[in-house]
Parts: C-alpha cells; structure tokens; sequence
C-alpha cells in the first residue's frame, strides 16, 4: 500500500514537472563568457554578447556595474529576461562586469548563487 | 487509579499502532529561491567607509532587491523544511500531515551616499506555510533593523521589543527632534534619527515602571497633540507624531492626536 503511494507521489509528481517543462518558452540561447578579460573587454562588446544587463549600478570614479542572472545548464549559461524566470534553474549564477568611466571592464565575476 | 493507568497506556498503544500502520509520504521541502552565498566569507571583510558597492556586488552577485535610492541592497534565501502526509488506510481513517516551515533570511547591506558599505545585518525567521508569510514580507524591515542594532546594547536580558513608531519627535530644548519611539516588554524608547551613520541613536530610555502622570497636552502647534510623560521624580518629556504619511518637515508642527493617544494606551497597557 505505502509502496504503491509512494510510486503514485513519484509519477504526479513527474507528470507536473514534465507539463510546466513543456507549458514555458524555450530557454534563450546560451552565452560564452570566456571572451571576458579585465582591462581590455568594452561596455559595447558585453552588451553585444550578453545583452543589456539586468541592472546597472553607480561604480567609483564614474565608472558602471551591470549585473546579470544566469541560469545554468546542460547547454551552458542562459541570461534570464526577467528576475523571477531565474528561479526556474536549479544551478543559478550571477554575473557581475565592473566598468571603468572610459567603458573598459575593470573587473568581472561569476558568483555561484546556487547550485555548487 | 489502576483503571485509568490501563487506559491510558491502552490509548498510546493504540495511537503507536496507528502510527506503525499509517503510510507516510514525505513532501520534500521548496528550494526553489535558495541561496547558498548569503555567508560569503567576504562579508566579514567589509570595512565601514572603505568598501566599495561594486565589491559588495562582486562577492554576493545581483541582488534580490533594493531602496529606490539603492541606499540599501539585499539578498534572500528562501526555503522551507517540507513536511510528511501520514494516510491511515486501507480504510477511510483519512490523514494527517505536518506544517511545512518557511525559512528565510535576508542579507541587507547599507551604504553612505558615496556607494561606500556603512554595515550589513541578517534579518531571518520562520513561518509555517501556506502563505502569505507576514513575517517575510514586513515593510520597513531595513529601518527596524538599523534601530534594533542600536537598541542592542540597551536591552536587558529577557526584554523583548515588541513595536517600533516612526514619525515621532521628541521635545529638546526649544525645538523637536525627529526619531522612533520603541516599546519594549520594560520601557520606552526614544530613538534619535541622525543625518550621518550610524542612522538611529538611543537618547531616552522611560522605564515603564518609573513612570508617573501620562497626559495629552497642548504645545505650540500641536493641541492635543503631544504626549507628556512624567518621572515620579517629577521630570517630564513630551513626545509627538507627524500623521501618516510622514510629511516635511519632520521636527515642526502639525502633529497627530491620533497616533499620541496610541502611545498612551501602549503605555498604560504595558505599565506594571
């Protein structure tokens, strides 16, 4: 009896996941970030590459932070297009490009938000 | 005696035998808005006027949000314990589950208006699902944390702080001072807004057990609209409030009958 509730939790449980999997969009294309070097990547080529950012913040010395949510996969890392659509990936990472006031990343990180 | 002993450990071996044939389904808990680097080692380095927001983000990445001024960002870690279905079968005994717990931390940092860190403070709690969760979604929670900071060293062990009333002001001298008045489980507290860092500073301190006279008073701009609190030593202090919402400036007149009589009714209710 316990048995068979179990395996019943196990496939309604599956089933959902595999109808919210099919109800949304596909995820957008997957981005590579190894092109990123401090002191020589442009504003320009980041938003070229990455697209615009999620926010933008005041950095010293005139300079701009952007901030990005990337969802990870199997496929790489997807910029999301909104906050929430985020927390549809297991493995979570946050981009963040640190701009000088010429435009010229001054420094960059990939924070590992969740998911190891 | 003896009969009720029987019956008694008649009952708890029938509801250990329900137990043993109860099915139990665990649900696991939600991690979908988790956070794993809430405790990011660089979160103890960061110095006073010195740190920039830039480094800040570096470390813990885009946050989950922020003051329009972006004088504070915070992150959150959202998860809860999940919790387990018992179904007594195969009849229709029906079935029991436990409360899945929520969880939930937030990070807040606060900066100057040069973008430098100024300090950073976890607020975290629990609540028992579904929601809404009242206690994760509390408006003015990064004010409320500034003033609980300050009121740390004040507090004596085992006093709670059970409300905190923006928009007060204080009588000094000739003039108000703006702040926020805090009951506690033993006394009143007068906060001082600042205009520098830290933002909240603990001036007057009412023990609810010292207090004598409590009257509503005219002053200046203000009929009825003032508090006056009486020491048994005979020494008084007005405070007042600004009506909701708080309107410029903050230390002048008019001020709220209203909100002063709710004072006093804390007051009288809380005094021993």
């Amino acid at each position: 009896m316990c048995l068979l509730l179990r395996r019943l939790a196990v496939v309604l449980i599956v089933a959902a996941l595999g109808a919210c999997a099919s109800a949304g969009a596909p995820p957008p294309p997957a981005v590579r970030i190894g092109f990123l070097v401090d002191g020589a990547s442009t504003q320009a080529e980041c938003i070229e590459r990455l697209g615009a950012p999620l926010r933008r913040f005041a950095a010293a010395d005139g300079g701009v932070v952007f901030t990005y949510r990337l969802g990870e996969d199997g496929a790489g890392l997807h910029p999301v297009p909104a906050p929430a659509s985020w927390f549809d990936y297991a493995r979570r990472r946050s981009l963040v490009l640190v701009f000088d006031a010429r435009g010229t990343l001054a420094h960059h990180a990939l924070v590992a938000v969740r998911g190891g | 005696m003896g009969d009720r002993r029987h019956r008694r450990v008649g009952v708890a071996l029938a509801a250990v035998g329900l137990l043993l044939a109860a099915c139990a389904v665990p649900i696991p808990g939600d991690r979908s808005r988790a956070r794993d680097n809430l405790d990011d080692p660089a979160t103890t380095t960061w110095q006073p006027g010195t740190t920039l927001r830039q480094e800040v983000l570096l470390a813990l990445g885009d946050p989950d949000d922020l003051a329009p001024d972006e004088r504070w960002l915070a992150w959150e870690d959202y998860r809860s314990s999940g919790h387990v279905i018992l179904i007594f079968g195969p009849g229709d005994l029906g079935t029991y589950g436990t409360d899945d717990v929520l969880h939930f931390r937030r990070r807040y940092v606060f900066f100057d208006g040069n973008g430098r860190f100024q300090a950073t403070h976890v607020d975290a709690g629990s609540c028992a699902l579904p929601p809404p969760c009242r206690a994760a979604s509390e408006p003015e929670r990064p004010e409320n944390l500034l003033i609980d900071a300050a009121l740390g060293p004040l507090i004596v062990d085992g006093e709670q702080v059970y409300e905190r009333l923006h928009g007060a002001v204080r009588a000094v001298g000739g003039g108000w001072t703006p702040g926020v008045v805090v009951f506690t489980s033993k006394a009143l507290v007068f906060v001082d807004r600042l205009d520098g860092w830290p933002r909240y500073r603990p001036e007057l301190r009412l023990a609810y057990v010292e207090l004598g006279v409590l009257e509503r008073v005219d002053l200046p701009g203000a009929p009825a609209g003032a508090v006056s609190l009486a020491r048994r030593d005979g020494s008084r202090e007005s405070i007042a409030f600004k009506p909701h919402p708080f309107t410029g400036p903050l230390d002048a007149p008019p001020f709220d009958p209203g909100r002063a009589q709710l004072l006093l009714d804390a007051v009288r209710a809380l005094r021993p």
